[in-house]
């Protein structure tokens, strides 16, 4: 076993939830809002069923193979080769995937708040703290979770201050064009949502997973949909249909909070909690990455990697990857399709073949 | 900005300093373990050689794997 330490339910809530909306409330509100405009507030809610769907697909499998990670039973389901096959494609996943996280974060901080400071900077510090809570193991990143996360909530609820200045009217008129876009909207959230994938990696190391393993997972699911709806929802009433055209309408809504006239500039208190989510978000995939590689080539302990993985994500944060443009463009067109074919589909299959070897095993 | 040689100097002094911090542990780690570890940092040094922002890599794969339902989005 590559991995003692062992977490509880509330502990794992609080890994999943900044792991999902970190990047997540940066970039949705405006492509989604593209596509959905007045009723983008519906978007986190239709999007949120594949969450659930993800959810009950990797407890169902845990149930099936408790104990291991799907890098282990994709061998069992599979055989060798085809366990291997898939393995390598969900850890090169998860590899390439990081690479981004780690882009967007250090290009949202150069590009809004630290503006002379180069982006490698931030690439390298947050991979750096992230690499040393890995090396701990999954307790010490639980723990850093729990702490990190209740601030990241707590300075979230600074937009309540808005709500004198909100405009219900933006909400209007309702479905103006009909479902289609907002579906397409949601599609985007589909993305997100469909990281729920990351459970399996997580479950064989929660107490008691196999019996609240199922609820747990469907309460975050739905803790995130809650925050992404309260984004929406005051993206959309303060700012209408014009944030849209920002690459982060929630950084200007945040920039609007004004107390009395005197208490102004709470972006960089609200920045400074997200990059503490930011944290626990890479901290996550860089847990699963050196997790499932080791896994994946046999090795006896997964934290001698962790350092060299955190260099090859730090050059996978650029490869490819020439402007923030392109990225918005791969996160609109690329990213809903990959992420669900990859994190929810390929998993279904993967059940599908688990339960019907099953049953041909229960009849012989 | 990658693929300058700053770039390329720094990423070797974190090969080092990663080996060198590692270096205990590594005297103790089997083959497996030697080899991956090797060829994850000989990687990312291949890597930091080239401009990396303009070589086509993942992202240009994906291109051509999910291209063709890309209008959906539009």
């Amino acid at each position: 076993m590559l991995e003692k330490g062992r977490i509880s339910n509330i502990q794992m809530e609080f890994i999943m939830v900044p792991t999902i909306i970190a990047t997540g409330v940066l970039s949705i509100p405006s492509i989604a809002g593209r596509f959905a405009r007045h009723d983008m507030w519906m978007t986190p809610i239709i999007g949120s069923v594949i969450g659930f769907i993800t959810v009950f697909i990797v407890w169902k499998l845990h149930q099936l193979y408790p104990k291991m990670t799907p890098i282990q039973y994709s061998e069992k389901i599979l055989g060798k080769v085809g366990g291997k096959l898939f393995s390598f494609v969900i850890v090169f996943f998860y590899i390439h995937n990081t690479g981004i996280v780690i882009r967007q974060y250090s290009d949202f901080i150069t590009g809004n708040v630290l503006k002379q400071t180069p982006a490698i900077i931030f690439s390298i510090t947050i991979l750096f703290v992230s690499a040393l809570a890995v090396r701990g193991g999954i307790e010490v990143i639980a723990r850093s979770a729990v702490i990190c996360t209740t601030i990241f909530m707590i300075t979230s609820l600074a937009l309540l201050l808005l709500i004198k200045d909100l405009e219900l009217g933006y909400m209007l008129p309702l479905l103006e064009n009909g479902w289609l876009p907002v579906l397409k909207g949601s599609f985007i959230h589909n993305a997100w949502f469909s990281e729920f994938f990351l459970l399996a990696f997580i479950f064989p190391f929660v107490h008691h997973s196999a019996k609240k393993g199922l609820k747990s997972g469907m309460k975050t699911c739905l803790y995130v949909m809650l925050i992404l709806f309260y984004v929406h929802f005051f993206v959309l009433t303060m700012l209408g249909v014009s944030s849209v055209n920002q690459f982060y309408p929630v950084y200007s809504v945040v920039r609007a909070i004004r107390v009395f006239g005197f208490f102004e500039n709470f972006e960089v208190i609200i920045t400074a909690s997200w990059v503490l989510g930011n944290f626990v978000k890479v901290s996550v995939f860089l847990y699963v990455a050196s997790l499932g590689l080791a896994q994946l080539f046999n090795l006896s302990d997964y934290r001698l990697i962790v350092f060299p993985l955190s260099l090859l994500l730090f050059l996978f944060s650029f490869w490819d990857i020439p402007n923030v443009v392109v990225l918005v463009d791969y996160m609109t067109k690329i990213q809903p399709f990959y992420f669900v074919s990859v994190q929810t589909v390929l998993p279904l299959f993967l059940l599908l073949i688990a339960l019907a070897r099953k049953k041909r095993s229960d009849h012989v | 900005m990658i693929g300058e040689w700053s770039i390329i100097l720094l990423v070797q002094v974190l090969i080092w300093m990663i080996v060198l911090f590692e270096w205990k542990n590594l005297k103790k780690a089997s083959k497996a373990n030697k080899i991956t570890f090797a060829s994850i940092l000989i990687l990312s040094m291949i890597l930091s050689f080239a401009k990396l922002e303009y070589l086509p890599g993942p992202i240009t794969l994906l291109h051509y794997i999910f291209g063709p339902w890309g209008w959906f989005m539009e």
